[in-house]
């Protein structure tokens, strides 16, 4: 079964979130969206997330490797994410990103928050960049 | 990915290049730069990031594939590949969708932003223009095309455009082009 965002934050492992469900056993299309509040224990859908919400920004395909065959198995984002170019109300700090189930709309379930190392504040014509294995699940 | 539009400025600007310049948006400056005291290396580096970040945009003559309408937002998602080879998604404001991204001229599918001809060709600010009319004027059916694409509900016979009953006197009208692209069936035998 998978476990929301709050469900995973109360487990409190890496970067204050990690998924102690398999990735591999899920179909969902993952994708990767932003957020500039953090998520809470209660967040059982996206609509309770504050997602960054600037002209431009859309979720991204998550495309998460093979999770490794050590234990704890680990799986992360295989390419390189990129945001944007943000172009119309581009307000807010981005502070999270947080591993969802569809491109769009506040019923997608919210699987795995990540804690950005650094905040970032986006300008009109930005895009945000993310490094491949910059997102990484720890499966236990 | 079946390409549906292509992404064009005027002045060949990306993006959001273009929106960054229409907020005022500084580019960087080497030379005020070097004014400021930063060394060469330092402005090397900044100018790469820079360099690399206007890569990153959506640039002029990118190719795009629109995907839906944003539930609650109205907003266009579309996805393309930016220059270094990354599948991106990127929300566009309707208004400017129309004002910049061209129909692809391989593209045959139903029109993805509009359910209707005269719909498209208002946002593409076409409509009712004198250069548009006769265009629009091909779009008239003999009356039993017309009467059957009334039954199925695809003909805003308010509209008087496609509903419009045929002229016997005028050549059968081609009702394959834009009436097709728009995703209104053309039955069989109506296209000249």
């Amino acid at each position: 079964m998978a476990l929301s965002a709050g469900q995973l934050m109360e487990k409190g492992e890496i970067n204050g979130l990690k998924a102690a469900t398999g990735v591999a056993d899920t179909t969902f299309t993952a994708t990767l969206a932003l957020l500039t509040a953090a998520p809470t224990a209660t967040d059982i859908a996206m609509s309770s997330e504050t997602e960054y919400a600037a002209t431009g920004y859309a979720r991204q395909a998550y495309g998460p490797t093979t999770p490794t065959a050590a234990s704890p198995s680990v799986a992360s984002n295989t390419s390189t994410i990129t945001f944007g170019p943000f172009t119309a109300s581009v307000t807010g700090t981005i502070t999270w990103a947080m591993l969802c189930d569809s491109t769009a709309g506040g019923t997608s379930l919210p699987y795995a928050a990540f804690l950005l190392g650094t905040a970032r504040t986006p300008l009109t014509g930005d895009s945000l960049q993310c490094a491949a294995s910059a997102f990484t699940l720890t499966l236990t | 990915m079946p390409t549906t539009h292509v992404y064009r400025h005027p002045e060949g600007k990306g993006l959001g290049r273009h929106h960054a310049d229409a907020e005022g948006r500084e580019r960087f400056d080497a030379e005020a730069a070097a004014s400021r005291g930063l060394t060469t290396e330092e402005i090397e580096i900044i100018a790469a990031e820079h360099d690399r970040h206007a890569k990153l945009d959506l640039a002029h003559g990118t190719e795009i594939e629109f995907d839906y309408v944003h539930p609650d937002t109205g907003l266009y998602h579309v996805t393309w590949t930016d220059f270094f080879g990354t599948s991106r998604m990127t929300s566009i404001d309707p208004e400017v969708f129309a004002e910049m991204f061209e129909e692809h001229p391989d593209y045959a599918g139903p029109c993805p932003t509009h359910s209707s001809v005269q719909e498209h060709d208002y946002h593409r600010g076409t409509f009712g223009r004198p250069d548009h009319r006769p265009e629009l004027r091909t779009v008239s059916v003999p009356a039993d095309v017309a009467a059957s694409l009334a039954s199925a509900g695809e003909v805003h016979a308010d509209h008087g455009l496609l509903g419009a009953v045929h002229d016997p006197a005028l050549p059968t009208p081609d009702v394959t082009g834009q009436v097709a692209r728009h995703g209104i069936p053309v039955p069989e035998g109506t296209d000249a």
